[in-house]
């Protein structure tokens, strides 16, 4: 199988408002026995709102790559993204995600 | 619409310059893991190393992959087999063979060893990025970068003429 691998040059970006809260949602695991499984009782959930100015033409690459790489690691689902072309030539991203911290 | 991103991070701690904070990251065990994942055919879309100040410390490196989220499948279609030293070394160094047995152990293993020098390379050659804070905005300038792109940038997170002259003596290394 042919290795994918794409890395983007580094380019300068500024996150502003950003906006976290986090949640813990009740996952009731239960084991074959029908008790309660080996396994966390929670898991946590972040959801967030980001404004992200950057000057890359993919608004889903190297900048809200950066923003994103700072609210944490897991899996977070970008649910909403608006961007704006600003008049100095940089795109303002207003993204909403969610992030699971322990979906690696 | 929706975008899922996969993000393997680590923080490292006690990187003082871009020299410690590269080699940190080669040796990180995500580099490796990662590049486990891209022989298992996960595909790597991009790699960020940010290097943040610590108050009253040495700054931190955070080392963060951005990889495809998916399911991935393996195939172990292969007959149980003996081969001595020499044919072992014979089909890890003959890619032919390699994209005939694809699903064979040795083809991962050389795909396995492909993937780490390349990402070890993406890291050598990347540029990192270094944060400053201000209030709830943070500034990410490249090191050594476009040095009027981040004027602009610390411009408009508000940081004042005297503290844009400190960090671009420390980003760029010159004063202008």
């Amino acid at each position: 199988m042919p290795l994918t691998i794409g890395i983007s040059e580094a380019s300068e970006v500024l996150t502003q408002s950003v906006e976290i809260e986090k949640t813990l949602s009740e996952v009731v695991r239960k084991n074959k026995d029908g008790g309660f499984g080996a396994a966390h009782a929670f898991d946590p959930i972040i959801t967030g709102t980001v404004t992200v100015l950057g000057t890359t033409d993919d608004a889903v690459g190297a900048d809200l790559d950066t923003a994103l790489s700072s609210v944490g690691a897991g899996v977070t689902i970008v649910t909403e993204k608006t961007v704006t072309k600003t008049q100095d030539n940089f795109d303002e991203t207003q993204v909403s995600f969610t992030n699971a911290p322990g979906a690696e | 619409m929706q975008s899922v991103f996969h993000i393997v991070r680590e923080e490292i701690p006690g990187t003082r310059d871009d020299a410690s904070s590269r080699k940190a990251a080669m040796a990180s065990n995500d580099t490796s893991a990662v590049a486990g994942a891209a022989t298992a055919g996960v595909a790597i879309r991009d790699y960020h190393r940010i290097i943040e100040p610590v108050d009253g410390g040495e700054p931190k490196t955070i080392t963060a992959w951005n990889l495809e989220e998916g399911a991935v499948t393996f195939n172990p279609t292969f007959p149980a087999e003996t081969i001595n030293t020499g044919e072992v070394i014979r089909r890890m160094k003959d890619s032919g063979w390699q994209q005939a047995n694809p699903d064979h152990p040795i083809t991962y293993m050389a795909q396995a060893i492909e993937a780490y020098k390349r990402l070890v390379r993406a890291i050598r050659e990347k540029r990192p990025l270094l944060a400053f804070k201000r209030g709830q905005s943070t500034a990410y300038l490249v090191l050594g970068g476009d040095q009027d792109k981040g004027r602009r940038i610390l411009g408009k997170a508000r940081f004042t003429p005297d503290e844009i002259e400190t960090i671009c003596k420390q980003v760029y290394g010159t004063k202008r």
